[in-house]
């Protein structure tokens, strides 16, 4: 999981997922379009968002495609439960607390 | 595409740099009874850690202590009485609040038609928080890119 975090870290490649996301799998060639960078450089990015999961490369006849892959981020989603549940559990006491007034 | 939609939303909050947890919550206690168990510290004491140290001036620093976790570093910042709460506080026992990233916890308290009390509760910020942790694996790969880099 810290391969995704290092990796959604950088714009760039914040900017090339958001790309993925909206406009479905892309060549390196069409993200370079919009990056002011060289096709090298994203070529770069795109290694790291693969290293860590975030997307996944296709070929669709002779051209090298780049999709996002969902599985990393919603792990990133499940990270959060464990603070959300003691919030639950928090707040669950607070109310017990209030109505414990009566008593005192 | 189903599996999509909840994960598009978490890469625009991750765009953000920030992740939030909200929780609304409902009481039939008075929205000034409310206000004394969230900032008084002997109240906190009995529902939130085993003691809290803490001083209701922005800027002052305190903790919230379990006796199985041990001592949470936190700081106050801003204290309207009796709506507004909020504290930054770290998620690591034991080191001071300079020395960790720090989420904030933000308490809103608004009056109910009833004369109760709605809470609503924001703890932001994780993402930078695990930002700062997750930085030194950052720079390693960028190190390790550069030196790829010096060596061709």
């Amino acid at each position: 999981m810290s391969d995704v975090f290092a990796a959604v870290s950088d714009p760039t490649r914040r900017a090339i997922l958001e790309r993925l996301r909206t406009e479905g799998a892309l060549s390196v060639t069409d993200l370079a379009v919009s990056l002011p960078m060289s096709r090298q450089a994203v070529t770069k990015h795109l290694d790291v968002l693969e290293r860590a999961g975030l997307i996944e490369k296709r070929l669709h006849g002779r051209e090298r495609l780049h999709a996002l892959s969902g599985e990393p981020l919603r792990e990133v989603k499940d990270w959060l439960a464990p603070y959300e549940a003691e919030w639950d559990e928090r707040l669950e006491r607070l109310r017990t607390h209030l109505e414990g007034d009566d008593d005192e | 595409m189903s599996v999509w939609s909840g994960c598009a939303r978490t890469l625009r909050e991750m765009t953000m740099s920030e992740r939030t947890i909200e929780k609304r919550v409902e009481f039939a206690a008075s929205q000034e009874r409310v206000w004394k168990a969230i900032t008084d510290p002997a109240e906190l004491s009995k529902w939130f850690g085993h003691e809290t140290e803490l001083e209701l001036s922005p800027g002052s620093e305190g903790a919230m202590i379990w006796k199985e976790h041990g001592r949470y570093a936190l700081k106050v910042e801003v204290v309207e009485a009796p709506s507004r709460f909020v504290w930054s506080w770290v998620h690591e026992p034991g080191v001071a609040f300079a020395d960790a990233p720090a989420t904030r916890v933000e308490w809103l308290l608004t009056p109910n038609a009833d004369g109760g009390t709605t809470l609503v509760l924001r703890e932001s910020g994780f993402l930078t928080d695990l930002h700062h942790q997750q930085n030194t694996g950052g720079w390693d790969e960028e190190l390790d890119e550069l030196i790829a880099l010096l060596a061709g």
